[in-house]
């Protein structure tokens, strides 16, 4: 395959201004996901020690295999709700490696309100157990929380995707033939008792293990039984008595070691055999990245530059290098994994729509896993676009993303506005992974724009009833609108509300998209076939 | 969980840093480059951060014996879960897990056992069984005598907590 | 020359009779304890003959039994090794009163030098320097007189003891009536008889040995002297051939001494005489041991001979093979003793299952060892497992070889003394043959401890770690590219 030529100029003020720019984005990112995983008031530190419990991330790195890597998901879920109170959500999923097999991890934040569940906690559960569905991937369950938390339980308990959704969906994992390991390290109380009785094998730490559908309070007032939670729901009533929990362990490294231990008599399991070539480091330097990337969400960028240094040797197979060119098509291999890459240059047009259908279908006669590689403001429009069908032609892009049976990957580079969303496999599509970089921004226009139209709206609905036209009014709405989009577009917010699976920096794409890649090849591929393509 | 090995009594924690280029390990906190070769005579050569070295190595139930470069060491190792135990303290009580009756009593009060070593008979469910040492230690106490009955859960003999030596 | 021969012993020795029998074209018969069922001994032997007895050693101290077995095999002699019934009277005795060759020296003679008290007194008469002593007859408290009348430090030991046990050290005077009192009571436990002596303690003395034989003619010849003052507890670590540094005028006079007794007693077949020489020169008889010695392979060497041969000739009536003149000789052998034990706990003897077992070979070495991959080596017996010796043309030379051979020795799966044998050897004091009874303890320090250095920890821990299975699958079987991704977090 041929190397991308770069011409991107280093030592041009351009990139040295989008460099600092995006390398202080990149410090920011570091600095908040640090403090959304290790700040926490001395008192619940403190609790924890006083009851012999380990930090839930010392858990997971006990649990890993030495030297090998973690993907966390969502750091950040939640940064921006509950006037911060509950970092990550109050909780940590990621996929990492235990026993040489790719597993994802759950694990309950006990270092925040006791591991209580905000509605967010159980979108992001959900979110990474849907994960695992989508790429049987099996789960090892970290277990250690006081339950829902009540004040919001409208917002986690009764709808579809809530807390039921959790048990619904590991009751899917196992049928799907996927196995799961709970490590009960604290409570698991009322619904979370589902955890380990609906997983395949469980491991409960004597004295501070506990699994029960009513904990003491409740049974209390229900019954007037007073009991206390080691006797109620401990390790020896459940692994002697009940049957609910499988192994007995006096500590946590206990629990850790024999959970290692029982994910290596798992099977390894089959992974679909795609195409994999030597693996090559990128020619061109990743941290270039921050040089590309403009400090402006309306400014452009071509995207090859990117490509160059996140591929294998910066070798780029491109389909179709003439036509449709605001859509950049083509092969390479990332961690030696053969991808189809489609890449935004500008808005979609109709050949370019026509284009990426047409690669789309071409990667899935391949069995060649798609990398939408976004940066959209949506597609053209205009009369001339309408008549020449752009609707039906955009139509039939994301007619062929859904029909498509590889996976699909997104990464958010820069701005993703409108309908290109839709058609560049956005969140709604499926996507085994979705990640953004910091730069990002999302909604269904540009901040200005919407800014702008409101505005507009707000003048043709003061000239309909003739009232007088106040500017200073309709600066107000041009800037309150604006106020709350930015606050919206940023991807923060989009992270903060699990929009994403977590903001990356962009120099860890690679090892992000590789270790994604690996994991997504454990489900089988199926369900190949498209719907009616609208000619 | 880094491995823990046992060398001249001391507890000692062997990891892996990483594999590529080079497999490297972490020797309580010592990063070692790492190379092992087959060698002549079943022996195998390795290369610790440049150091070449030729070994044999026999690993038996709880010890790694070594040789190396004409010196011989004794290495003690665990298992996770073992190492685990050991280091929480174990649990000394030995239970029964159905009721039954004893049948005779093999052991007393101060005795050191081998791990292996029957201490009591027990019969349950018209099946004879030998309750033996889960390790070599001393008898702490013999909480039954023969043509005793006993409950599922009744702790038999309780041995002495393990000390390290 | 016999036809057959039956080993009344075990381990290392039996293995080297057999070899030298089967040489002459003996038959040769094993006897072994139920323990010992698989041991290289009756791998060796043609028949092997096993004994019922209350315990290992039992069996091989059944004088009965081992009769018995000899008869029923049609065995015509008896090698009896050392230890066991080697210098057992009775046993000599039983074993010709019942038709069989006894291949050793007369069951009389046995008795005269397996009673200390007699023996001196008989080498007294031989003219043999002797070390001021005093014998307990019935009166105690004149035997406390006499001996606290000695110069400290004291010796007191039993008179039907031997081979370095029942021995104690006595400094003080007000220590000596409970030594002597605790010295009758282990006797007579020990040894079934409770007559002790107290001589002077030599300090730093060596311990010079000569080898001597003689046929049924009365001639006598000696084979050197060996030097074996590299002791732990009076049992010998480390034995050469000849003593380094000996003026020839001395060992001259050491050589004559031994020869004399040994003409005096009428003695047959193999014998060793065993001398103190203080540093001041003066040399006292100890005892004469009346069987083939564990360290007699490094007068083999120098001498270039076959000891137990020459034993099984002169026990087949024959005469001394060799003249005094015929024997020269060349250069030097120094021997280890390879044990089964633990150095740093006090030298417990440790027990196991040998794994792997590469023994030295090559010129100048010989390895006298009755161990196989797959041996239990078991608590029963005597730690000591095999000999490893070296020969050279001067001790240096000598001493270098062994060093070598044993840097090249992997025996893994029960602990041994090797690494502390090696720095025995490597001591200074050692190749300057600075050797005197007390040389472990002077050099206790540098001979045990010194942990091995970081780099050699980390290989030792790094290779010890690669040899559990669940941790090399984990260094080598990563998959890809979590391998090559290492420990990375976003």
């Amino acid at each position: 395959m041929t190397r991308i030529q770069s011409s991107l100029q280093t030592n041009s003020e351009e990139f040295q201004q989008r460099y600092r720019h995006n390398r202080g984005l990149a410090s920011e990112l570091h600095a908040r996901q640090r403090a959304a995983r290790f700040d926490r008031p001395r008192k619940d530190v403190e609790r924890l020690q006083s009851q012999g419990k380990m930090m839930p991330r010392q858990r997971i790195e006990k649990l890993l295999d030495p030297g090998t890597p973690f993907l966390e998901f969502s750091t950040l879920a939640a940064n921006m709700a509950y006037d911060g109170e509950a970092p990550g959500a109050s909780c940590i999923t990621g996929i990492g490696m235990v026993r040489g097999r790719e597993v994802i991890l759950c694990a309950h934040d006990s270092s925040i309100k006791g591991g209580a569940w905000y509605p967010l906690s159980v979108k992001k559960i959900v979110r990474c157990l849907d994960i695992a569905i989508d790429n049987h991937l099996p789960v090892v369950h970290l277990c250690d929380s006081a339950g829902g938390f009540l004040p919001l339980q409208s917002e986690l308990f009764p709808d579809k995707n809530m807390a039921g959704r959790m048990f619904r969906n590991q009751c899917v994992l196992s049928k799907l033939g996927v196995k799961q390991l709970a490590l009960v390290f604290g409570h698991c109380t009322a619904g979370g008792a589902y955890i380990p009785a609906l997983s395949d094998y469980s491991v409960i730490v004597r004295g501070t293990g506990a699994v029960f559908l009513g904990g003491p309070p409740l049974v209390k007032a229900a019954t007037g039984e007073i009991v206390t939670a080691d006797a109620l729901g401990g390790c020896d009533l459940h692994t002697q008595t009940s049957g609910t929990c499988d192994y007995p362990a006096d500590t946590e490294d206990e629990a850790i070691a024999i959970g290692r231990e029982i994910v290596g008599q798992w099977e390894h399991p089959q992974k679909w055999p795609i195409q994999r070539d030597a693996v090559e480091a990128p020619y061109y330097d990743p941290d270039e990245l921050y040089g590309i990337l403009p400090d402006d969400i309306k400014r452009g960028f071509d995207m090859r530059e990117v490509i160059a240094r996140l591929v294998d040797g910066s070798r780029f197979h491109e389909y179709q290098p003439a036509y449709g060119t605001t859509l950049v098509c083509g092969f390479a291999n990332l961690w030696g994994y053969k991808l189809g890459i489609l890449a935004n240059n500008g808005v979609l047009f109709n050949d370019s729509s026509l284009k990426g259908a047409h690669f789309i279908e071409l990667c899935n006669q391949n069995n060649t896993p798609l990398l939408f590689l976004q940066n959209i403001t949506g597609y053209m429009i205009g009369r001339e676009y309408e008549a020449r069908g752009i609707s039906k032609d955009g139509a039939k892009m994301i007619m062929a993303q859904v029909g498509s049976h590889v996976p699909k990957f997104t990464v958010m580079c820069h701005g993703s506005f409108g309908a290109g969303n839709y058609g560049m496999c956005g969140r709604a599509y499926d996507g085994r992974f979705l990640f953004s970089w910091p730069n990002h921004q999302i909604g269904v226009m540009g901040g200005e724009q919407a800014a702008r139209t409101l505005a507009e709206v707000k003048l043709k609905q003061l000239e309909r009833r003739g009232d007088a036209v106040d500017q200073s009014v309709l600066d107000r709405v041009y800037s309150e609108t604006l106020e709350a989009y930015q606050h919206q577009l940023s991807a923060y917010y989009a992270t903060s509300e699990l929009w994403d699976d977590g903001i990356l920096d962009p120099v860890d794409t690679r090892n992000a998209l590789g270790v994604a890649i690996s994991a997504s090849l454990n489900a089988p591929l199926t369900g190949s076939g498209y719907g009616v393509f609208r000619f | 969980m880094a491995l823990t090995l046992e060398l001249d009594n001391e507890p000692r924690e062997v990891d892996i840093a990483s594999r590529r280029p080079q497999l490297t390990l972490e020797v309580d906190g010592h990063r070692c480059r790492v190379v092992e070769r087959a060698a002549e005579n079943g022996g195998i050569e390795i290369e610790v951060n440049g150091h070449r070295h030729f070994v044999y190595r026999l690993l038996s139930e709880d010890r790694i014996y070594l040789w190396i470069d004409g010196q011989t060491f004794s290495i003690g190792y665990a298992d996770a879960i073992a190492a685990a135990k050991r280091a929480a303290g174990g649990d000394n009580d030995l239970r029964a897990d159905m009721p039954g009756m004893v049948v005779s009593v093999h052991c007393n009060r101060g005795q050191s056992v081998e791990s292996g070593t029957t201490l009591l008979v027990i019969e349950s469910m018209k099946m004879q069984v030998n309750v033996i040492a889960p390790r070599s230690a001393t008898v702490k106490e013999v909480h039954v005598v023969e043509a005793q009955a006993f409950e599922r859960g009744a702790v038999l003999v309780s041995l002495e907590p393990e000390t390290d030596e | 020359m016999f036809d057959s021969i039956l080993i009344a012993n075990r381990g290392e020795i039996a293995c080297r009779v057999i070899r030298s029998a089967r040489r002459l074209g003996l038959r040769c018969i094993a006897v072994f304890h139920h323990v010992d069922r698989h041991a290289q001994h009756v791998r060796d032997a043609d028949d092997a003959i096993e004994i019922a007895a209350a315990s290992p050693t039992a069996a091989y101290l059944d004088s009965r039994a081992i009769v018995a077995a000899a008869q029923q095999s049609g065995a015509e002699c008896i090698h009896p090794g050392y230890g066991f019934l080697a210098e057992n009277a009775a046993f000599a005795a039983l074993v010709e009163n019942s038709g069989i060759s006894f291949v050793g020296p007369q069951s009389a003679v046995i008795e005269l030098m397996g009673d200390k008290v007699r023996a001196r007194e008989f080498a007294a008469e031989a003219g043999v320097p002797l070390a001021p002593s005093v014998r307990l007859d019935a009166d105690f408290d004149a035997f406390l007189a006499a001996a606290g009348a000695l110069e400290f430090p004291l010796l007191i030991k039993a008179a039907a003891g031997g081979g370095g046990k029942g021995m104690s050290i006595v400094r003080t005077p007000d220590e000596l009536r409970a030594a002597a009192l605790t010295a009758m009571s282990e006797a007579e436990r020990y040894f079934a008889d409770g007559r002790i002596y107290a001589e002077r303690y030599i300090e730093r003395p060596r311990h010079i040995e000569v080898q001597v034989m003689g046929d049924r003619t009365g001639a006598v010849v000696h084979l050197g002297e060996r030097e074996c003052s590299v002791q732990r507890r009076f049992q010998k670590i480390i034995e050469e051939s000849p003593a380094p540094s000996l003026p020839p005028e001395l060992r001259e006079q050491i050589l004559s001494a031994a020869v004399e007794l040994t003409r005096r007693a009428a003695y047959r077949n193999a014998g060793t005489v065993e001398f103190i020489l203080a540093p001041d020169g003066a040399f006292y008889f100890l005892e004469m041991n009346t069987r083939l010695q564990v360290e007699h392979p490094v007068t083999e060497m120098v001498y270039g001979v076959d000891l137990v041969e020459a034993q099984l000739r002169i026990a087949a009536g024959e005469k001394l093979p060799w003249a005094q003149s015929d024997l020269v000789p060349r250069g030097h052998a120094i021997e280890c003793r390879v044990c089964c034990e633990q150095p740093e706990l006090d030298f417990r003897p440790a027990t196991g299952r040998v794994g792997i077992l590469r023994q030295p070979e090559g010129e100048g070495i010989r390895f006298d060892g009755a161990l196989y991959e797959g041996l239990t080596v078991s608590a029963a017996f005597d730690s000591m497992v095999g000999k490893l010796i070296a020969c050279g043309a001067d001790r240096d030379a000598a001493l270098a070889r062994l060093r070598g051979a044993l840097q090249q020795f992997v025996l893994l799966g029960v602990s041994h003394n090797l690494d502390y044998l090696q720095k025995i050897l490597a001591h200074h004091a050692f190749g300057a043959g600075e050797l005197h009874t007390g040389f472990v303890e002077e050099h206790a320090a540098a001979l045990l401890g010194a942990s091995p250095d970081a780099d050699l920890q980390h290989a030792i821990l790094t290779a010890a770690a690669l040899s559990i299975e669940e941790f090399r699958d984990l260094a080598y079987l990563t998959p890809e590219p979590h391998a090559s991704i290492g420990a990375w977090r976003n």
